[in-house]
């Protein structure tokens, strides 16, 4: 009894966590995947080949390019996810 | 290292020979030299040796030759950074990683990267040198290679900026719920593997730059012939010289007397030094002729 | 009729149908998948997350509640207090809910893709691109809506602006603490409530006068200064104040209606049309649909289910505590709302007003808006009344507690001002698409970013000029149950194209409220726009073009929806 409380009491307290990060996290992602579109655009069809600093960092972006794949994934549907900032 | 020489010009004017005679002038003097081509042509060993050869050959006394191989400096860097992939990633849905990176290094702006590289290196390397000469390629990749530190120190520091942003929100949103920030990604500066790249690469522009920028320790020097294609040519090189604030020491009017109804040099180019040497009619020139044709101009670039 | 025995038929009402109706939609209509859902088939631990349910139900719950369940109700009351509090209760429970639900769980179905996507799936492919543009209207009419609205109370109350500055301020305060400095959340939060403790206190001693007008012509200039900053400057450190003013708000109303044992003190029907909209008789149907959106029925529900939560929800069967679930929950924010107007609304309006409105049943039908209105609008009524209540019941001084009610609806709407016109800047560029080569000099000039962020939140402040809340209140009402239609014959579509059930507990609400929303649109144009023309041309026809353009695009999605492509494959779900 006592334990499904401070569970529930657990989740109310990260919804608050939530709540005071979701705007920048969503900022975070993108500034992510922006980042390895900097540096590999040419990965996802933008013009410009990778320079010299593309392929040395290469090696270490291995999150972003996965953040830029994936967005990029859904680049037909992005609107709803934004409806999340706002509240009416 | 008291200076670095760098003797820029259209192709065909006599670069080579120039540095070459310069080198064996100081090395007649004593002094330690490291005397370096970055130029596809490979014309040193032409001069120098009887046939080709590789890594850092001594002529005499205490010169020292080569003909930097930047092919493989292009190969160890695309080489370093697959091996390093292969290292960090465990699987990435890019098929073919190898294949594609070894297009990469076509990719416009690597050659540069890797003669910038290399000059880097050998001049560090040689740095125990009294005096070190670089023979560049013909004038289109020597100005993108004098170019390539000024624009990427920019891009450089706009990615850095972005990174540290990057890095400053993974802590906000860290501090305040760990679980939503992957472990493995750097929440700190220190702890990321991106900026200290940058870092390092960083470094090389500096230096670069820094070198470039030296009037004390650098010296440029433009070699040309007596005609229009010449002069024309070594008027944009001056130009670019200046917008990169790059020195300019001399002009060297090479293979005087070559052509008749000539331009006349010292006209075209009253703000520089203006020095020549005269043409050899008869083929290539000996070790003696080429530190003697040195006698008049030395005095520009080197104090001693 | 004792407000608290309303407040426990409404919880049972909510209670019984989440158990019964709900759980035969979960079971009969929505079904199981074999597949997993796409929170952990999908994880990408960048937007595919599964969530705890709980905190998923926080963070859905915080996404739709905002400044509407509290504005529409009490404008509502004009037809007394069963009529809108019916509408609440079962507008909410076989419409409403059942909105959020479908929604959601066919979003789920769908790899976690928008209502808007699915649209253009199951339906036909132009109908993604009329969905874009009831969205931009939407947008534009919340703007309009909740800048008259608020416009109304910072006049009325000053305190209200103060409170509001001192927000931002402490909010720009509060962002460089949490996310520069970095503090212990802990400590963060602690210092967020003593801002907004103290914002509310020194609203109180010092009030700041401006006129209506120039109110509009500082939103229009915060709205386009405030989406043009990074996120982390203004934005999130205020949603995080809001989440709190949310929390209390709503505990220290809950306790105080449902331990306050007074009855309602307004007549529980007047007449069947009232004059609310522009003072004109308005029918209740279909009009109710247009004042009450959130806390029965909201299209923006929609988006926000199919745009984050379907992509975190852990498990299909948490999809009912989530979708339907928070719905209710909105719908009992809305009840308190009508509940605390209702036995405490007549004591603020001023004794002769009092006299007048609860002479008879007919007398406060009439008067009620124009009461309303001396009250400082919704905001104010529902501010004092809730003060009111809460201090007969728990003792807190009335004059704090009005500021604090009075911020809780503030900041939320000053929120949605600027989240908004960062959306109707997108969305207006996604709409002018087809322009981009047909006509490339006007598509570039109006998507760059500083005239796609002006242009919307113009014309919004621009309507809102006018002061006249009682006429866009239910045009933003409109063009938002037009998006819960689209969205309810989507899902509608889905049950019966792709799931192959009876979809009868959501095609008959979704004929029904189109059928409503668009009798209640030409009744609109007709009725209302030529009175609005008399007062504020301009407006008036911006307003009138917008609901036309609606209309028709209305017509053209009903057809589409009956007709759908032959050509078009229903994209299994789950594709």
């Amino acid at each position: 009894m006592l334990d499904n409380f401070l569970e529930n009491l657990k989740a109310f307290v990260e919804g608050f966590k939530n709540q005071s990060t979701s705007a920048i996290e969503l900022q975070l992602h993108e500034m992510e995947n922006g980042f390895a579109l900097i540096c590999f655009g040419s990965l996802m069809g933008m013009p410009s080949p990778p320079s010299y600093l593309g392929m040395a960092l290469l090696p270490y972006l291995e999150h972003e390019i996965k953040v830029m794949i994936f967005k990029s994934e859904r680049l037909d549907d992005r609107l709803a996810e934004f409806f999340d900032l706002s509240d009416i | 290292m008291k200076s670095v020489i760098f003797f820029l010009g259209k192709g065909g004017v006599g670069k080579t020979t120039s540095s070459v005679s310069l080198a064996y002038y100081l090395a007649k003097k004593d002094k330690s030299v490291y005397l370096a081509s970055v130029d596809p042509a490979h014309n040193i060993c032409d001069i120098v040796a009887d046939k080709p050869f590789k890594g850092a050959k001594n002529i005499f006394g205490r010169l020292y030759a080569e003909e930097i191989d930047v092919e493989q400096y292009l190969k160890d860097f695309v080489h370093k950074t697959t091996r390093q992939m292969k290292e960090t990633y465990r699987y990435l849905q890019i098929i073919n990683l190898d294949r594609m990176l070894d297009v990469m290094k076509y990719s416009p702006g690597m050659e540069e990267y890797a003669i910038m590289y290399a000059l880097e290196d050998k001049i560090k390397n040689n740095s125990n040198k009294d005096y070190i000469i670089i023979d560049t390629p013909p004038t289109g990749l020597m100005l993108k290679i004098f170019a390539l530190p000024f624009t990427s120190k920019m891009w450089i520091e706009k990615l850095v900026e972005w990174r540290k942003k990057i890095i400053d929100l993974r802590g906000a949103i860290s501090n305040i719920n760990k679980e939503a920030i992957d472990k493995e990604l750097a929440i700190k500066e220190e702890d990321d593997k991106v900026l200290k790249e940058l870092g390092i690469q960083l470094e090389t522009i500096d230096f670069m730059v820094n070198l470039f920028q030296d009037t004390d320790k650098t010296k440029t020097v433009i070699v040309l012939n007596q005609d229009m294609l010449s002069v024309n040519e070594s008027k944009k090189i001056i130009e670019a010289l200046k917008f990169m604030k790059i020195p300019l020491n001399m002009i060297l009017l090479n293979k005087k007397g070559m052509i008749e109804d000539s331009v006349d040099i010292k006209n075209n180019f009253k703000d520089t030094t203006v020095r020549d040497v005269p043409f050899f009619k008869s083929g290539l020139p000996s070790t003696e002729d080429m530190i003697n044709s040195c006698k008049d101009w030395v005095k520009v670039l080197i104090d001693e | 009729m004792s407000s608290t025995v309303l407040v426990i038929i409404g919880l049972v009402i909510y209670i019984v149908f989440y158990k019964t109706y709900g759980g035969f939609l979960k079971n009969s209509i929505v079904g199981s998948s074999d597949k997993e859902v796409p929170s952990k088939r999908l994880f990408d631990n960048v937007d595919y997350v599964p969530a705890n349910k709980y905190v998923l139900f926080g963070h859905h719950f915080a996404s739709i509640a905002g400044a509407a369940p509290i504005i529409g109700p009490a404008i509502a009351l004009a037809w007394g207090w069963l009529p809108a509090i019916l509408w609440v209760w079962f507008g909410n429970v076989f419409i409403g809910a059942v909105h959020d639900y479908l929604s959601l769980m066919s979003s789920v179905r769908y790899d976690g893709h928008s209502v808007q996507w699915v649209a253009g799936k199951v339906i036909k492919k132009r109908t993604s691109y009329i969905f874009a543009w009831f969205i931009l209207f939407v947008l534009i009419l919340v703007v309009a809506a909740f800048g008259a609205v608020l416009g109304g109370i910072f006049v009325h109350k000053p305190a209200v602006p103060t409170a509001y500055f001192l927000q931002i301020a402490f909010a720009l305060v509060l962002g460089y603490i949490m996310y520069k400095m970095k503090a212990n959340f802990g400590v963060s939060t602690i210092i967020a409530i003593i801002f907004l403790t103290t914002s509310i206190i020194a609203a109180v001693y010092f009030p700041f006068h401006a006129s209506y007008k120039t109110w509009m012509v500082v939103f229009l200039a915060y709205i386009i200064f405030a989406a043009a900053i990074p996120v982390n400057i203004l934005l999130q450190p205020r949603d995080y104040m809001n989440a709190w003013l949310l929390v209390f708000g709503l505990a220290i109303g809950g306790i105080a209606i449902i331990f306050s044992f007074k009855p309602m003190a307004i007549p529980a029907t007047t007449m069947f049309s009232a004059p609310i909209i522009a003072g004109q008789a308005t029918p209740f149907w279909p009009a109710i649909p247009l004042i009450i959106a959130c806390g029965s029925l909201s299209g923006f529900h929609a988006l926000v289910a199919s745009g984050t939560t379907s992509k975190q929800l852990s498990d299909e069967v948490e999809g009912l505590f989530i979708g339907y679930g928070s719905m209710l929950t909105e719908g009992f924010l809305s009840t308190l709302v009508i509940l605390s107007i209702g036995i405490a609304g007549m004591g603020i309006v001023g004794a002769d007003k009092a006299q007048t409105l609860t002479a008879n049943a007919a007398a406060f039908g009439n008067h009620y808006i124009p009461a309303m209105k001396a009250s400082g609008g919704p905001v104010g009524l529902f501010a004092k009344s809730y003060a009111t209540v809460v201090n007969s019941v728990l003792g807190i001084p009335a004059k704090f507690m009005v500021v604090l009610a009075a911020m809780w609806v503030a900041s939320f709407a000053m929120t949605t001002l600027d989240t908004t016109n960062r959306l109707a800047r997108y969305t207006f560029s996604e709409i002018l698409e087809p322009l981009k080569d047909s006509a490339k000099g006007v598509y570039d000039l109006f998507t760059n970013k500083w005239v796609a962020s002006f242009i919307p939140a113009a014309i919004g402040i621009g309507l809102a000029w006018t002061g006249e809340w009682k006429v866009i209140w239910p045009a933003f009402g409109a063009a938002n149950q037009m998006l819960a239609s689209i969205a309810l014959m989507t899902a509608s579509a889905w049950v019966m194209r792709v799931q192959k059930k009876p979809s009868w507990p959501v095609f008959i609400p979704a004929i029904f409220l189109w059928v409503t929303v668009t009798i209640a649109m030409i009744w609109y144009v007709v009725k209302i726009i030529p009175i609005f023309m008399a007062k504020s041309p301009v407006q008036a026809y911006v307003l009138g073009a917008m609901m036309i353009i609606m209309l028709i695009l209305n017509f053209i999605l009903v057809y589409d929806f009956a007709k759908p492509d032959k050509n078009q494959e229903f994209a299994e779900d789950n594709a």
